[in-house]
């Protein structure tokens, strides 16, 4: 059955591409739909009986050597959430895309990409081995490239594709060299056979030890999730990829793929336990993302932008609690995230397609009137968001914030707070700035409306989850996801570990849990009276009243300009050598090269002659020389 | 008296007496009732070879040696299905070959048969006399086959020359034989395994030279370098489904029986097997050459045979520098490649037949935007011509991928460095035909989209080719060179580069492939692809087998 959860997107990629061009749109949104629905409900069944953790049914696939790769899938509780969570995110995306994409010309096209997706994604969650898990995570990267490079006749989207491949490339690159270590030390691509390895006394490879060995996989696997997740220093790809259809982003750039790097730490995370510098790494990059990117969505004024700057700080949220060692409780944020996060890019899909492409914020304004339905599924995402109890995001926020604290991370914590306060303020920004107050373009505003059905329907379900996917791990129902995630532990998923090596549980505290609400509802405030309907020029004041800060929050605190003239520069400046190396050394060789081949080609066909004489000639003089040789060599060569 | 069904020469020989009863069979019915359509025949044939198929599918866990000269083990099971698998292709293709052309001769099926009775003999049989026979069997069959259409001097004259190069060949194999014989007095494999040791250190000069011979008699039919050069006027003479069975068949046998013989006669003197390393080099270095100024596909193909029999060659060359153990891995990446290379020249030669029926040349012109004529043959053609390319997801990547790893694990680097390099020359060929086939298909449209999509970076898979001009554009002065070229260096009788072999007036009309060379087709882009995506289907196969059982 688990083939089946990746196999029935696969087929509908299958369909879409022989014959996708000649259906209407109707039909391949809906076998689209269908496939990704059929997966859901497997997805749902397997949730509920996830079998024995760490069970996997695989197929003999190379052999090379004394290794046996094997290509099949693997079932445990956190995978089988994380396959819940992909097909019915996709689900909705994919029916929301009907409306949104209608009347793109390469409508058939589109789907095709967003069935291999959904596919690839799938696969990754339910990988049986390492290297089966590379490939699928390459295939994503590639459908996360053609898919922000969609409308590619756009210079900005083509560009942002590029760099979003190649930036998360530089990631993958260390992954890569993460697994093959992995592989020379313990001589096998599975989870199980590598995490039993690595708590051997013996593991270790060459002049690295253990230990030593053990951090730098474990540092090269999550360079890895630095550049999936959009983590500091590789976060610049992800709000350029905004570029791409906003229903992508919501899928794609929000809910699964960029989350895809948090499921690899959670994955490997018996390899991280062994290490403490590893896991202090990624607690501080997490930390460090969530507050600088928080900082940056302050001041954004593409609405998309703001969102995607949302998702950086809350994947960084999500690392800072893997980091801290509270594996359930990072995964999940990443549960309720999902929802709450494609909800907010639906919504303003909605918004941008009711305005007709407009994206700028200050252009808008109102739209509570107008799109009722967006309105308020907005404001559930982005109370859920702020973390205003008791919605969804408040109790994987707050799970996040007590482990921190109650774990010894006291900056981290601090850290959190100021994230939260700064979230909460961003998203109400934009919430009032979108929907309260007088439209301030009156000609865009006549003219917004709400999408369809199909556009309505996944937000509202959405809007539901938001709002309720918290409740599945609150302390009245005694945790039920916490204990569901932490059933992996001791079993062959996570080979070796116990249930305190992964899961640091830690019991809810009123105060704790006042204090953070209090920080967002300060947010909340702060927002409303800078936009609010009454605000007049207030946010312009404050602005100019912070004056340098403001820039630097604007500018994004400059990455962009320092990597362009850091890291980008000095590459081109390499890039012009090597293509003058290129062209003028290496190419004439390889001009020779082919014309001599040629050339030899071509003086090869003087011997066929067409003459039998000449054939048995050449041959009995080849005979004669090759005895000769051997004899005059002793046989030996 | 013990039940037939159940006696150890029926273990042995069941497949090889089911096939010989069938041929006889067919050619007597055929004699007496010469009315009745050659299909009827080469139906009666393909059941015969299905029978044979469940017979050696049956017996193949089995072990048993009949009269001291055919053995029943590992070896001879694993290659007799792929003999007969390679049967069935082929049948199935003459089947096709048949229909469209009422006219040829009808001695087709059990000629056919015949062949594949010699080369199941050269897979299980023990003894050199009885391997001698085998391998006429199957030579004598061939040159038939090749020469079958008496009318056309084309075919003819590949006969003549496969028969005259073909004798050479045995001549040079008995040669070496005798040799050995003189030394041991014996022609039985397993007494001369017993004295391999023996041969080596008592008369190292003599063994030396009788492997030599070996190697280079059998070279000549497997058509490696330097005794290659029959190959393209043959294949280009000899009717679609009979090049086809020279190029897969006769090899598979051609492996199988020399496989046999080195190993048991030469199981002692590892320093020897550095002659089929060079060998095949040259092998490798010769075919993918002189395929580049190709034109005529049917020889093009001829050619990258010759080079795919190098890369075949290739594990011979490391049986020396290995362990028992290792040769597991050596008979694996052998037959591998030999069952992909089978699925990827089949295919190949039934769409080339096809295309050139259709346009009645064998120009690689006549390919030109078949993407937009025909985009399923196309599409079949690019997955064989990949494959035998080496590009990965098809069958003819890891059979590759194989052998380079045992190369480099036996640390006979070179050999792999040169497999690569020669496949390298080897994409320029293949991508030319793959080039004609989608290049001009693209419309102005299209092709403005497909710039765009270029400059903007998304998806180009784009491969510069910016030099010589394998495919060149029209009003390109080396056109005409090419043209030129082909007339003056070919084979005497060679006129441009259209053939006899394309029936009467009839053809052209009919653009698409009838079903039977349709399911052909997708037989052998389904092996392709499968082997490719999912090597272990056949290599879980043949660990299953246990070669040494």
């Amino acid at each position: 059955m688990v083939w089946w959860i990746p196999g029935f997107p696969l087929i509908a990629f299958a369909i879409t591409l022989l014959v996708g061009r000649r259906l209407a749109e109707p039909v391949v949104a809906g076998i689209a739909v269908m496939a990704t629905l059929i997966s859901f409900v497997l997805s749902t069944i397997l949730l509920l009986h996830p079998g024995t953790p760490g069970a996997v049914t695989q197929l003999d696939w190379l052999t090379v050597g004394q290794t046996h790769i094997g290509f099949g899938m693997q079932t445990s509780h956190l995978n089988a959430l994380m396959a819940f969570v992909v097909s019915l995110v996709s689900t909705l995306v994919l029916l929301y895309s009907r409306g949104y994409m209608a009347g793109d010309e390469r409508f058939s096209v589109y789907y095709q990409y967003l069935n291999l997706f959904v596919f690839s994604m799938l696969g990754l969650v339910l990988s049986a081995n390492l290297l089966e898990l590379y490939i699928f995570w390459e295939m994503v990267g590639l459908c996360s490239y053609l898919l922000v490079g969609f409308w590619f006749f756009k210079p900005e989207a083509a560009l942002a594709a590029k760099k979003s491949f190649i930036v998360t490339r530089i990631g993958d690159t260390g992954l890569f060299a993460g697994i093959v270590l992995l592989w020379l030390a313990s001589g096998s691509f599975n989870f199980d056979a590598v995490f039993q390895a690595a708590q051997s006394p013996g593991f270790g490879l060459g002049w690295l030890s253990g230990s030593g060995l053990i951090t730098l996989v474990a540092i090269l696997v999550f360079l890895g999730a630095v550049g999936k997740s959009a983590q500091f220093p590789l976060h610049v790809w992800l709000p350029d990829a905004m570029e791409g259809p906003t229903p992508v982003s919501a899928l794609i750039h929000a809910a699964t793929m960029v989350a895809a790097g948090v499921y690899l730490v959670a994955r490997m995370f018996p390899l991280f336990a062994l290490s403490h510098a590893a896991l202090t790494t990624v607690a501080w990059i997490g930390g460090v993302t969530a507050l600088l990117a928080a900082l940056i969505a302050l001041t954004q004024r593409d609405i998309k932008r703001v969102i995607a700057y949302s998702t950086v700080s809350q994947l960084g949220y999500m690392m800072m609690a893997l980091g801290a060692g509270a594996y359930a409780y990072g995964v999940f944020h990443l549960f309720t995230h999902a929802f709450f996060k494609a909800l907010l890019f639906l919504t303003a899909g909605s918004v941008i397609h009711a305005l007709g492409g407009e994206q700028d914020l200050f252009k808008m304004g109102g739209l509570a009137g107008k799109l009722p339905i967006t309105r308020w599924t907005f404001l559930a995402a982005a109370l859920a968001l702020a973390g205003i109890f008791p919605l969804s995001g408040f109790w994987s926020k707050d799970a996040i914030l007590t482990a921190l604290l109650a774990g010894g991370h006291g900056i981290l914590y601090a850290v959190g707070l100021i994230t939260a306060f700064c979230t909460a303020f961003y998203i109400f920004r934009l919430y009032f700035l979108a929907f309260a107050g007088t439209p301030r373009d009156e000609a865009l505003y006549a003219h917004a409306h709400e999408g369809g059905w199909v556009m309505t329907v996944p937000q509202v379900v959405l809007g539901v989850l938001a709002v309720m996917a918290g409740w599945w791990n609150t302390p009245i129902g005694g945790h039920p996801i916490e204990r569901y995630l932490l059933g992996d532990a001791g079993t062959s998923f996570f080979a070796g570990t116990s249930a305190g090596d992964i899961g640091h549980v830690y019991p809810e505290n009123v105060l704790w849990m006042v204090i953070s609400l209090v920080v967002a509802l300060a947010g909340i405030g702060l927002a409303a009276w800078m936009y609010g309907a009454r605000a007049d020029q207030r946010a312009a004041a404050a602005a100019s009243a912070a004056g340098p800060l403001y820039r630097v929050s604007l500018r994004k605190f400059y990455l962009d300009e320092i990597y362009e003239s850091s890291v980008v520069r000095a590459g081109k400046w390499l890039a012009r050598i090597a293509d003058g190396l290129d062209r003028f050394v290496i190419q004439s060789i390889v001009y020779l090269a082919s014309r001599m081949t040629y050339a030899a080609g071509w003086g090869l066909r003087l011997l066929q002659t067409g003459q039998v004489q000449t054939y048995g000639v050449v041959a009995a003089l080849g005979l004669f020389v090759l005895i000769a040789i051997a004899m005059l060599r002793g046989g030996v060569m | 008296m013990p039940d037939l069904i159940h006696a150890h020469y029926f273990v042995t020989m069941g497949p090889l007496l089911i096939v010989t009863a069938t041929a006889f069979i067919v050619m007597v019915l055929e004699f007496c009732l010469p009315r009745v359509d050659a299909r009827v025949w080469l139906g009666l044939s393909i059941l015969g070879t299905l029978a044979a198929v469940v017979t050696a599918a049956v017996h193949a866990g089995q072990r048993a040696l009949t009269l001291n000269s055919v053995v029943q083990d590992a070896f001879s099971a694993v290659f007799s299905l792929v003999i007969l698998g390679t049967t069935l292709l082929i049948l199935w293709f003459a089947l096709d070959f048949a229909r469209r052309e009422p006219q040829a001769p009808k001695e087709h099926p059990y000629l056919i048969l015949f062949a594949v009775a010699g080369a199941l003999t050269m897979a299980s049989a023990v003894d050199l006399v009885t391997l001698y026979v085998g391998l006429e069997l199957l030579s004598v069959a061939s040159y038939v086959l090749v020469g079958v259409r008496r009318q056309s001097a084309r075919s003819t004259e590949g006969a003549v020359k496969y028969l005259l190069m073909g004798s050479i060949g045995s001549a040079v194999l008995l040669y070496g034989m005798s040799f050995i014989y003189g030394l041991t007095g014996s022609t039985n494999l397993y007494d001369l395994g017993q004295q391999g040791m023996m041969l080596w250190t008592n008369y190292p000069a003599v063994t030396v030279l009788a492997f030599l011979l070996m190697l280079c008699g059998m070279g000549f039919k497997l058509s490696l370098v330097p005794f290659h050069a029959w190959t393209p006027d043959t294949y280009a003479g000899a009717p679609g489904p009979v090049s086809a069975l020279l190029a897969t068949l006769s090899k598979t046998a051609g492996f199988a029986l020399l496989l046999r013989m080195l190993l048991f006669i030469f199981n002692g003197a590892p320093q020897v097997y550095v002659w089929a390393g060079v060998i095949s080099a040259a092998t490798m270095v010769v075919g993918n050459l002189a395929a580049l100024p190709q034109r005529h596909m049917k020889r093009m193909l001829a050619f990258s045979s010759v080079a795919q029999a190098g890369y075949l060659l290739v594990p011979f060359a490391l049986f020396g520098a290995s362990g028992y153990q290792d040769w597991i891995a050596l008979f694996d990446s052998l037959v591998f490649y030999l069952v992909a290379y089978t699925f990827m020249t089949v295919g190949a030669f039934a769409v080339i037949w096809w295309v050139s029926r259709q346009t009645r040349s064998f120009d690689a012109s006549v390919l030109d935007g078949l993407a937009r004529r025909n985009p399923w043959l196309a599409g079949a053609l690019t997955v064989f011509l990949l494959g035998l390319a080496g590009m990965p997801l098809t069958a003819g990547f890891v059979g590759k991928l194989y052998l380079l790893i045992d190369t480099v694990h036996l640390h006979e680097v070179w050999l792999g460095v040169l497999l690569f390099l020669t496949s390298a020359v080897s994409f320029y060929y293949y991508f030319g035909w793959i080039r004609r086939m989608f290049q001009p298909a693209v419309s102005d449209a299209e092709l403005a989209g497909t710039v765009l999509a270029a400059d903007a970076g998304v998806f180009t898979f784009g491969l510069q080719f910016d030099n010589p001009p394998i495919t060149p554009h029209p009003g390109d002065e080396h056109w005409q060179d090419d043209v030129e070229g082909v007339r003056v260096s070919a084979a005497p009788d060679e006129t441009g580069a259209s053939d006899q072999q394309v029936g009467d007036g009839s053809a052209g009309t009919d653009a698409r492939p009838g079903i039977v060379l349709q399911t052909l087709i997708a037989v052998c882009v389904i092996g392709t692809l499968v082997l490719g995506v999912a090597p272990a289907v056949l290599l879980h196969g043949l660990w299953a087998v246990g070669w040494y059982q």
